[in-house]
């Protein structure tokens, strides 16, 4: 009787231990099961009478990075989980529709807006996460008035000057005084549809770029050589030119880009000084983008390619979407050919104004290039590397007929686009 | 009494039976989404090239600069023959290691490799430690010229190589110096290989 008593006990402590053990397996893997609806992110557009907004869920706290390229909003989220997206049907006034598109980073979303002149604010709940994101339209004003106050996205942005981080910021315009000898009166009108001109001085801020032997930095160089290109574009030509830089600051290779596409650059020249191993390294050389795509990529691309300039029009509303998502990534793809061209330009005149040596006209994977949605080329003016160059790149005077080269190619590109 | 045994087996069963599920519902769940269990195919299996029984060593072609053109030279050295990584591994040793005819280093003498994996579709991830950009001497030639001597290095001796992706310290890097874009991989580049 005892024995079968002490069989029941252990009977009843192992029916306790399996019931503890079920319980603990349940309760444990019951809010992994939940979290896979928590992933899920939601989007919806709301019309207002002045405004509209776009709102933004999800279950999961997201890390998020708000960028507007012309006519889109580029809404990066961050998470370590992988998300869902589901979007209401979009009705609205201003937004066209919502893009999704998991990337190497992260996710983004791009809001699609009819027209590039809008600015927007944007407010952000982390738990449980809700962005909104209010998007007014500009108020209408001549065309070539002075930026809109209003575009700034953060009060404090509104003190600082025109470069820098603030990539959402336009840019102002100075006003071109006195109207003398102008070359481009000679030009034809389909040159002048040209406006603006982005420099991007090379390096700066901590980011040294490449140092000479004796104690040069690239990122010294390529700002006294913008500035001067820069002043001499702006008194012979009436054309707008927006630097990257005006200041020995840090600005990131996509803020560059970024600044040219918020900028509408209808060129872009980003100016460096060479290094290399070896110190005998010498001349100047202009490289445009070469861009190795996915088999993907490529098709979508070789389809941009065939269609561009005027590829947006040609392009059937429902592709759009997945087409602007390469923009994002690799929208200098769409203009290689004009590209080159620029920088043959541009190289015959460095090798006729310079006495430098020609390393001629080259392609490679630049950072700065990959993103910027006009023609753009990279100058490589002289090995900073190389004492002898180091020397010239140093001396006013050799800067000052770089800038003279890049402008003459700049002329004579302008004078070819007809 | 038998009654009662054939009901306690029939618990035992039931309990069984629930452990049983709930341990295959947890596997169903964990293993998840598809994307989530993305693991890199790391010391996929190895073709071959040797008997693994002796140490046989073989003959590879490795890519330097030089101070007179802006060209890669080819320098043969021998490593031991052993799976795809461990040669990738060498053969940037050996490239760190310098050359023996006089060319110059493609890379600063400081750095460290710290892992390489290949994945199935032929991308061989290679990861430096911090100096290869705190030491770089920087400037768009010398980034070429780093990039393109392991590059072609590494493509032109192990087959199962096809395309080159650079890590720093176990991240993905911008750039080395500010110019040339890490975050996409590299193809082998002949035509700056010196004939």
């Amino acid at each position: 009787m005892a024995r079968r008593q002490k069989a029941a006990h252990i009977y009843a402590l192992k029916k306790l231990i399996f019931l503890l053990f079920s319980i603990f397996i349940l309760w444990s893997f019951f809010p992994y099961v939940f979290s896979q609806t928590n992933n899920l992110v939601q989007a919806k557009v709301e019309d207002r009478t002045d405004s509209t907004r776009v709102i933004i869920t999800s279950g999961l706290p997201l890390e998020v990075f708000l960028n507007k390229f012309g006519s889109s909003l580029e809404v990066r989220l961050k998470s370590p989980e992988s998300l869902r997206f589901r979007s209401e049907p979009v009705r609205s006034r201003l937004v066209r529709a919502l893009g999704w598109a998991s990337t190497k980073q992260g996710y983004l979303i791009a809001i699609d807006c009819a027209t590039a002149d809008f600015y927007y604010k944007n407010s952000i709940q982390p738990r449980p996460f809700r962005l909104e994101i209010e998007l007014r339209l500009i108020p209408q004003q001549e065309e070539h008035s002075q930026p809109q106050p209003q575009i700034q996205v953060k009060p404090e942005e509104k003190m600082s000057s025109s470069v820098g981080h603030e990539v959402n910021a336009p840019i102002p315009i100075k006003n071109i005084g006195k109207v003398e000898n102008r070359d481009d009166l000679s030009l034809p009108p389909a040159a002048r549809r040209i406006r603006t001109i982005v420099i991007d001085p090379g390096h700066g801020g901590l980011e040294t770029g490449a140092r000479g032997p004796n104690g040069t930095l690239e990122k010294d160089i390529t700002l006294a050589i913008s500035l001067k290109l820069k002043e001499m574009i702006e008194r012979r030509l009436a054309l707008r030119v927006v630097l990257t830089r005006d200041k020995d600051v840090d600005v990131s290779l996509e803020n560059r880009a970024a600044l040219a596409n918020n900028n509408r650059a209808d060129l872009f020249i980003s100016i460096h000084a060479n290094g290399a191993f070896r110190p005998k390294a010498h001349g100047s050389e202009t490289y445009f983008l070469s861009l190795k795509a996915s088999d993907e990529e490529a098709r979508r691309l070789a389809y941009l390619e065939n269609n561009s300039p005027e590829f947006e029009k040609k392009i059937e509303e429902e592709n759009q979407n997945q087409i602007m998502m390469i923009l994002w990534d690799m929208a200098q793809a769409a203009f290689l050919k004009q590209s080159s061209e620029l920088a043959e330009i541009i190289q015959t005149e460095l090798n006729k104004l310079l006495g430098t040596a020609n390393r001629g006209v080259k392609q490679a994977p630049f950072k700065v290039l990959t993103g910027v949605a006009c023609p753009a080329v990279l100058v490589e003016v002289a090995f900073i590397s190389n004492p002898e160059e180091e020397a010239k790149l140093k001396d006013e005077n050799f800067q000052a007929s770089v800038a003279e080269a890049i402008y003459q190619g700049l002329l004579n590109y302008l004078r070819k686009i007809t | 009494m038998k009654r009662r045994r054939t009901k306690r087996i029939k618990l035992f069963l039931f309990f069984f039976l629930l452990i049983l599920a709930s341990g295959l519902a947890l596997l169903f769940f964990l293993s998840g989404p598809g994307e989530k269990v993305k693991v890199m195919a790391k010391k996929e299996a190895a073709p071959q090239e040797s008997s693994p029984a002796e140490p046989l060593r073989r003959q590879v072609i490795l890519y330097f600069p030089s101070a007179e053109d802006d060209l890669l030279h080819p320098e043969l050295r021998e490593i031991k023959a052993a799976s795809p990584e461990i040669e990738a591994e060498e053969i940037i040793q050996e490239l760190m290691a310098g050359s023996k005819e006089g060319y110059l280093s493609p890379l600063p003498p400081q750095t460290r490799i710290r892992q390489v994996f290949i994945t199935r579709d032929g991308t061989a991830y290679v990861d430096f430690s911090r100096e290869l950009v705190e030491r770089h001497p920087s400037g768009s030639a010398a980034e070429l010229t780093t990039i393109y001597a392991i590059v072609n290095s590494l493509i032109s001796n192990i087959k199962s190589i096809k395309q080159v992706f650079f890590l720093i310290e176990g991240s993905e890097r911008e750039t080395l110096s500010g110019h040339i874009n890490l975050n996409r991989p590299f193809s082998a580049l002949p035509s700056i290989i010196a004939r």
